[in-house]
């Protein structure tokens, strides 16, 4: 990894669950999905990322599946695959940009579910940095590297 | 084994290129494949995505492959390697990591027989104005271990805008093969396959 931390990105995961009573066309839920990606880059941005690194999405929902990607700062939104009559759908949702504290990526993303997707039950993921400063991965999770010998919290 | 790396900055398509490059692989030769994954984010959504398309994936996740996986990494390669035995293995690092300290990693690392690395580096011609400038120096680590780069996203740019791109790389001191691709639609990725003849 690049030893420059200004490079290294806010990761944010999450992964939705939700139903569309009455079921929803396909086409309409494809636009559904892809419109929640693009407020998520939007938000991304309005919180303060100066780069979007990737916000990417994989939806289920019975046997269709489609996978979304946006890279830029004006949302546009690539998708592959089809989805038929959707009922119950399961999303997960990986957003990873430049700039923004992940409190107020987290704040921000709720919103928008909640906005796009409301009654749709959300799991936010946040990656578990280790203390070590000369660790550069922020996805460390070295038990070695997240904890100090002394450390007294409850996983210790 | 073959081992290819197939490395980018965050979201140039590179599992879009593998997705496409293992179909023509596979079906044009026959090859054994195995996907390394290691996804930057809690959840890996590009190996789920290439299992959906029935690719054989193994993940590595919980931190970065040229990090502190850099152990798990080798240690997934000698499993798949004895268990498996793939002709070609292919892995995609996350888009912040450096693809020299992999590949260093894996060719000084005893218990792992590799008869042939390739090193595919991805950019993005839609962003690529602005990543130059941004990330120039993790751009220039990747390019300087490249085999062959591969523009991708075309459809996004001018002509004009793809030859300054080309003339960019040059001038970041990479003098092999650049590829100009549309790697979703499979646009152009026949030269990429001559590298596993």
């Amino acid at each position: 990894m690049t030893e420059d931390q200004e490079f290294i990105p806010t990761p944010l995961a999450a992964d939705l669950k939700g139903v569309f009573s009455p079921p929803m066309e396909g086409t309409d839920a494809v636009q559904k999905f892809s419109d929640l990606l693009k407020a998520l880059t939007l938000g991304a941005v309005d919180v303060g990322a100066w780069s979007i690194g990737h916000v990417k999405a994989v939806v289920e929902a019975g046997q269709g599946f489609i996978s979304m990607s946006s890279t830029t700062e004006d949302g546009n939104v690539r998708t592959k695959g089809e989805l038929s009559s959707v009922e119950e759908w399961t999303m997960t949702v990986n957003v990873i940009v430049f700039g923004p504290d992940v409190e107020d990526l987290e704040t921000m993303l709720l919103e928008k579910v909640e906005s796009i997707m409301p009654g749709s039950k959300v799991n936010v993921y946040h990656a578990e940095g280790c203390d070590d400063p000369e660790c550069f991965d922020p996805f460390c999770r070295r038990p070695e590297h997240v904890h100090e010998d002394d450390c007294d919290c409850d996983r210790c | 084994m073959h081992f290819v790396l197939v490395s980018g900055l965050l979201g140039v398509g590179k599992t879009t290129v593998i997705l496409n490059m293992m179909d023509a692989l596979y079906e044009s030769k026959g090859h054994r494949i195995m996907v390394i994954e290691n996804d930057f984010g809690n959840k890996g959504i590009d190996g789920e995505v290439m299992r959906k398309y029935g690719m054989d994936v193994q993940e590595l996740k919980g931190g970065c492959i040229c990090c502190t996986l850099k152990t798990g990494l080798i240690d997934t390669v000698r499993v798949v390697q004895a268990n498996m035995d793939p002709d070609i293995i292919i892995v995609e690092p996350t888009g912040i990591a450096d693809p020299e300290i992999i590949i260093n990693a894996v060719q000084d690392c005893s218990g792992i027989e590799i008869d042939r690395l390739s090193t595919i580096i991805v950019v993005d011609a839609e962003r690529f104005a602005k990543t130059w400038k941004m990330f120039e120096r993790p751009l220039k680590n990747q390019l300087k271990v490249a085999d062959i780069v591969l523009v991708n996203k075309i459809d996004t740019v001018s002509d004009e805008d793809l030859d300054g791109i080309k003339e960019r790389i040059k001038t970041f001191g990479f003098n092999g093969p650049v590829e100009a691709v549309q790697a979703d639609k499979g646009v152009n990725m026949g030269k990429l396959l001559e590298l596993f003849e």
